[in-house]
């Protein structure tokens, strides 16, 4: 998203693209700490764009530099975190392991965006698995797997946003698939009492 | 002509829609004959879609103040000063022999703090459904059937007057007591409230859920969750 080179970005223009990206931005503070924190990563990036507004160069791309911010906003916010406490239980590491909690409570159907294919048996938990899994991750790889598979953007275009080479991206989304599969081919280890 | 080999690339590929017609047309051949490509390719669309499902909620509106950000907020720190002022009396709680008497709610906000005010006794469904509405806009139901009592609570300071906590704080929690008699703690953490943490040598356990796109941790001295079970949305 661009800006007229002609016109100096005044605040409420500011408001508006940044509420256009806010879904995209909240992908990129998700692939850092977490959906738990990505909403408030988000509104903080906002608060620190906002102040920095000057900085902002009109007609360069107005995702990449917020993008930026909102990555930055997540990185303090992760070492502040570690700084201060002797044992930090990130939240989206604590999904309950049980699989009939997930069936009851977690899996709210008033939240699914994409249909299951009825024919798909999904085990019990699939969807904590996949969370734990993505935990294992680094951030960048987190980050592009989520914009490859939440916005569909091409890999060219996520590497605009992250300002990454689109080879860098396409090579993030890959290990972060491949490290997937092969963390849910595994046994799982809490299978079997609950159903 | 020579047949590519068949690795995860060219899956990944195919299904971000970036084969041409004959290179979808030789791997479809080729999944069509091995069942274990199938199901990998199945695992795969599974992935997605269960990314899909827990990236999925509401953004919160943003605001475009310095009263929001999330990090400086006086209401974040109050959030924080209210966490700690209710779990650190409540770890020693916790970690007191569980007890075969009837819970009393009373005597427990007493023992933790003084320094918040109990809202509300919920020892019926319909009180633990009204309570939950007016906390958070939304109501949860809970299996009173069981032999646990709830107790609502609101993290505010006396020194706030009825109208001031209307902006203030939002985070409550619910104090409950197991069949065994031990205590239970389940917090629903407000916007600005990011971590939860037990002391190290502790030999309590946390589990985190969301119930109606609501947040809930439940600490307790139990490896699975308790009152999480007993609650469901509606």
């Amino acid at each position: 998203m661009q800006t007229p080179a002609s016109e100096k970005l005044d605040p409420e223009a500011f408001a508006t693209m940044y509420e256009q990206s806010r879904s995209t931005l909240r992908i990129v503070a998700a692939g850092e700490c977490g959906f738990d924190l990505a909403d408030d990563i988000v509104q903080h990036g906002a608060i620190v764009a906002l102040q920095r507004l000057d900085q902002f160069t009109p007609g360069t791309n107005f995702l990449a530099w917020t993008s930026t911010i909102v990555r930055g906003v997540a990185r303090n916010q992760r070492r502040s975190e570690q700084r201060h406490r002797s044992k930090i239980l990130r939240l989206s590491s604590l999904f309950p392991k049980s699989g009939q909690r997930n069936q009851q409570i977690t899996q709210n159907t008033e939240q699914t965006q994409r249909p299951i294919s009825p024919d798909l048996k999904l085990p019990d938990g699939f969807d904590d698995r996949i969370r734990d899994a993505l935990d294992t991750l680094t951030a960048p790889q987190r980050t592009c797997l989520l914009m490859r598979t939440l916005l569909d953007h091409s890999y060219s275009e996520i590497g605009e946003i992250l300002e990454m080479p689109a080879a860098t991206v396409r090579s993030h989304v890959y290990r972060s698939r491949s490290a997937l599969l092969d963390l849910l081919e595994e046994p799982q280890t809490t299978e079997g009492g609950e159903r | 002509m020579t047949t590519p080999p068949l690795n995860d690339e060219l899956i990944f590929a195919y299904l971000d829609g970036e084969l041409d017609q004959n290179q979808i047309r030789d791997l479809e051949t080729r999944i069509a004959e091995n069942p274990e490509l199938q199901e990998r390719i199945d695992r795969l669309n599974s992935i997605n879609d269960s990314i899909h499902r827990i990236a999925h909620s509401d953004p919160a509106p943003i605001k475009f103040t310095q009263q929001t950000d999330p990090r400086r907020s006086t209401l974040k720190w109050i959030a924080y000063a209210a966490v700690i002022a209710i779990a650190a009396p409540l770890v020693i709680f916790l970690n007191q022999p569980p007890q075969q008497k009837r819970f009393d709610a009373e005597r427990f906000y007493v023992s933790t703090t003084t320094d918040f005010v109990p809202d509300i006794v919920c020892d019926t469904p319909e009180k633990f459904e009204e309570y939950t509405y007016e906390a958070f806009g939304k109501t949860i139901t809970a299996d009173f059937e069981t032999p646990v009592q709830l107790v609502g609570w609101k993290y505010f300071s006396k020194n706030y007057t009825p109208e001031e906590l209307k902006d203030k704080d939002t985070t409550r929690a619910l104090v409950g007591m197991s069949a065994e008699g031990a205590p239970l703690l389940a917090v629903f953490p407000s916007k600005n409230f990011s971590e939860l943490t037990l002391d190290p040598g502790s030999d309590l356990y946390m589990h985190t859920t969301r119930i109606n796109s609501i947040r809930v941790i439940e600490i307790s001295p139990y490896k699975d969750p308790i009152l999480l079970d007993l609650m469901s949305k509606k």
